[in-house]
């Protein structure tokens, strides 16, 4: 096939995420949020960088160890209507992952079955019923068990959410932190609703064009958001009383779109958008500047602060 | 007040299926009046948009049935008219917008094609307008929702635009045919968080422009907040609650219905309290729905009268509730 173009979903990303921890992945659609959270299990492979996971490079393993890694990370997709296999059985389902790792023998299988449904407090009884017989959240429970079945350290949470109601999605993010005491997990949680980050997440990076543009603690991230798109971006956020109002940055008018990343701008990614733009954004794509306590911001007005300081 | 566009009343449907039939709406009664902005909010399966499809009259029939209630739209009791006379109000003075703009654009044809054929036929169907005025008046109205480079972008296929984009050519299909009633359903639902604040901006700029009214079908209570006068609520088939939406949402939760409050808790807050576990339960079977308040099997304030009586409107300062708390 001819080639037309290279499409840099994912350009330059550095983070690092401490065990235990709730890393949320903020972005629109088409900011690369879920390309680079597929580069973390193994999905797609970088053309360069690498990725370390305890310690280990993901890309650089082989054999045994490679297949240990795939047990230590797993994923919840967004929709559990389509990542479920309606053919088969609840049960049937929960299986495999201990039939594909040889984690279990035969006459205990079925009894870690029953415990994966236990822990997402279904009843044992369905095992035996269809993903059709469920209802969404029931059935994102599933995926979740399923998840769960290798004892994974890490999760990716690709908007796990996002399909569900809200009055559900409140009973799957306390399942989700109720699982994370208990067995100690680390989440990369990749989602577009940032009042849901705000009261997730220990950390919140911000992707804009396949690059991290903002990454700070939740509290902080929301309390001091510093990059142009971040404030615009809150500034958007319908929310529900005054008191969040307040909390909200100046209001920043939402305008223009993001670009298709085949034709990515010039110089920094978000200047077309940009209300604070000036005439080197158009030319010189800025770096990550270090803000303290963690916060970093990838803009060029804040490039003078730091070197005055 | 200004006058009534569309008055919902006592609305009752049901669905026949083979051996039993599912009373979906019991009793809504929504009104809509010249210039205002409604919003219907619920959750999946609340029957927010089968009311409206009643309204508009595109539900099947059968399976669907209405068994009681009244449907008025600018003078006209709806359910008397014809099929033909129906379609005619659908064509002229009721305009839809969908949840997915993808999947409500042909999409083997260029979006131009699609808008200009709106127009052309909006008037007299024996005498449609010339093509050349039409696309002088497609150009304007493009212009007019905010489409970047109308002449050009009327050139592309739908999947050539942005999910924001497609939207605002489906807004200006809407605005084309000089409809006064615009339908939403979940317009900004499969948009971006920036994105859909410049749909909702528009939408309320028409409003004030053009003087239509809006219906807003949502599951973001953000969005009624954002752009509605007027908030009802819907559970099971019924509305629960009704009231001014600067008023609901200025009032302290304590004093909304008891699904309303579940709703309210259940929704991520800005300022980090936490995520709530939710309501519990489940929507019921409409085909027995519980007897009562049908919201009583997941009230954590459920009485005996519950059980019995199913709660009549209790109206204080125009703030309409149905449930047996507030009573007296």
């Amino acid at each position: 096939m001819r080639k037309v173009a290279d499409v840099k979903a994912v350009n330059g990303v550095s983070f690092s995420i401490g065990g235990r921890e709730i890393l949320g992945l903020v972005g629109e659609s088409g900011s690369g949020k879920s390309t680079l959270g597929y580069v973390l299990i193994r999905i797609y492979r970088p053309t360069s960088g690498k990725v370390f996971f305890k310690g280990s490079d993901l890309f650089g393993v082989r054999g045994r160890a490679s297949d240990a890694l795939r047990k230590d990370i797993q994923i919840v997709f967004q929709d559990p209507g389509s990542s479920l296999n309606p053919k088969k059985k609840i049960g049937q389902t929960l299986e495999l992952p201990l039939l594909v790792h040889k984690t279990h023998r035969r006459k205990d299988r079925l009894r870690r079955v029953m415990e994966l449904l236990e822990m997402v407090e279904l009843p044992a009884s369905y095992m035996n019923k269809p993903p059709y017989a469920l209802s969404g959240g029931q059935k994102q429970r599933v995926a979740i068990a399923r998840a769960l079945a290798t004892e994974p350290s890490f999760l990716l949470l690709d908007e796990p959410t996002s399909a569900l109601d809200v009055s559900v999605q409140g009973k799957i993010i306390t399942l989700l932190l109720q699982l994370r005491r208990e067995f100690n997990l680390t989440y990369l949680f990749i989602t577009h609703d940032l009042s849901l980050i705000r009261n997730v997440a220990d950390r919140v990076a911000i992707m804009y064009l396949g690059k991290i543009v903002e990454i700070a603690s939740a509290a902080e991230f929301f309390e001091r958001p510093l990059h142009p798109y971040t404030q615009m971006l809150l500034s958007s956020i319908p929310v529900l009383s005054d008191k969040e109002e307040k909390l909200k940055p100046e209001k920043v008018l939402s305008t223009g779109e993001i670009p298709n990343p085949v034709n990515i701008p010039a110089g920094c990614g978000f200047h077309p958008r940009c209300h604070k733009r000036m005439d080197k954004c158009s030319q010189i794509d800025p770096e990550m500047i270090e803000m303290g306590d963690g916060h970093a911001v990838r803009c060029h007005l804040f490039a003078n602060l730091k070197s005055a300081s | 007040m200004a006058s009534l566009l569309l008055k919902i009343q006592d609305l009752h449907l049901a669905f026949d299926l083979y051996r039993r039939s599912l009373n979906v709406l019991d009793g809504v009664t929504i009104a809509v009046a010249e210039g205002e902005k409604v919003g219907i909010v619920g959750e999946t399966g609340c029957g927010k948009s089968i009311t409206i499809k009643a309204a508009m009259g595109i539900l099947p029939i059968p399976p669907a049935r209405i068994t009681q209630g009244q449907i008025q739209f600018n003078g006209r009791d709806l359910l008397t008219l014809t099929k033909k006379e129906m379609r005619d109000v659908r064509r002229r003075e009721m305009a839809f917008i969908p949840q997915d703009p993808s999947a409500s654009l042909n999409p083997v044809l260029r979006v131009g094609t699609q808008l200009i054929d709106v127009i052309r036929y909006s008037g007299n169907m024996q005498k449609p307008l010339s093509k050349r005025e039409a696309r002088r008046r497609a150009i304007n109205i493009l212009r007019e929702v905010g489409l970047p480079d109308p002449q050009r972008n009327m050139r592309n296929y739908p999947i050539q635009l942005s999910g924001g984009m497609q939207q605002r050519v489906l807004i200006s299909m809407a605005l084309a045919t000089g409809a006064i009633l615009l339908i939403a359903d979940e317009p900004s639902t499969a948009l971006d968080v920036t994105i859909q604040d410049q749909i909702l901006r528009l939408m309320r700029e028409l409003v004030e422009r053009r003087g239509v009214s809006i219906v807003l079908i949502t599951h973001n209570l953000g969005v009624v907040r954002e752009l509605t006068d007027r908030t009802y609520v819907m559970y099971a088939g019924q509305v629960v609650e009704n009231v001014k939406t600067k008023r609901f949402f200025a009032e302290e939760v304590s004093s909304m219905h008891p699904y309303t409050q579940g709703l309210m808790e259940s929704i991520p807050r800005m300022t980090g309290e936490g995520v709530t576990a939710g309501i519990r339960g489940m929507i019921p079977d409409y085909a027995d729905p519980p007897s009562g308040c049908r919201f009583r099997p997941r009230c954590d304030h459920a009485m005996p009268i519950c059980e019995t009586r199913p709660p009549a409107f209790h109206v204080e300062e125009d703030h309409n509730i149905a449930c047996h708390l507030y009573k007296g």
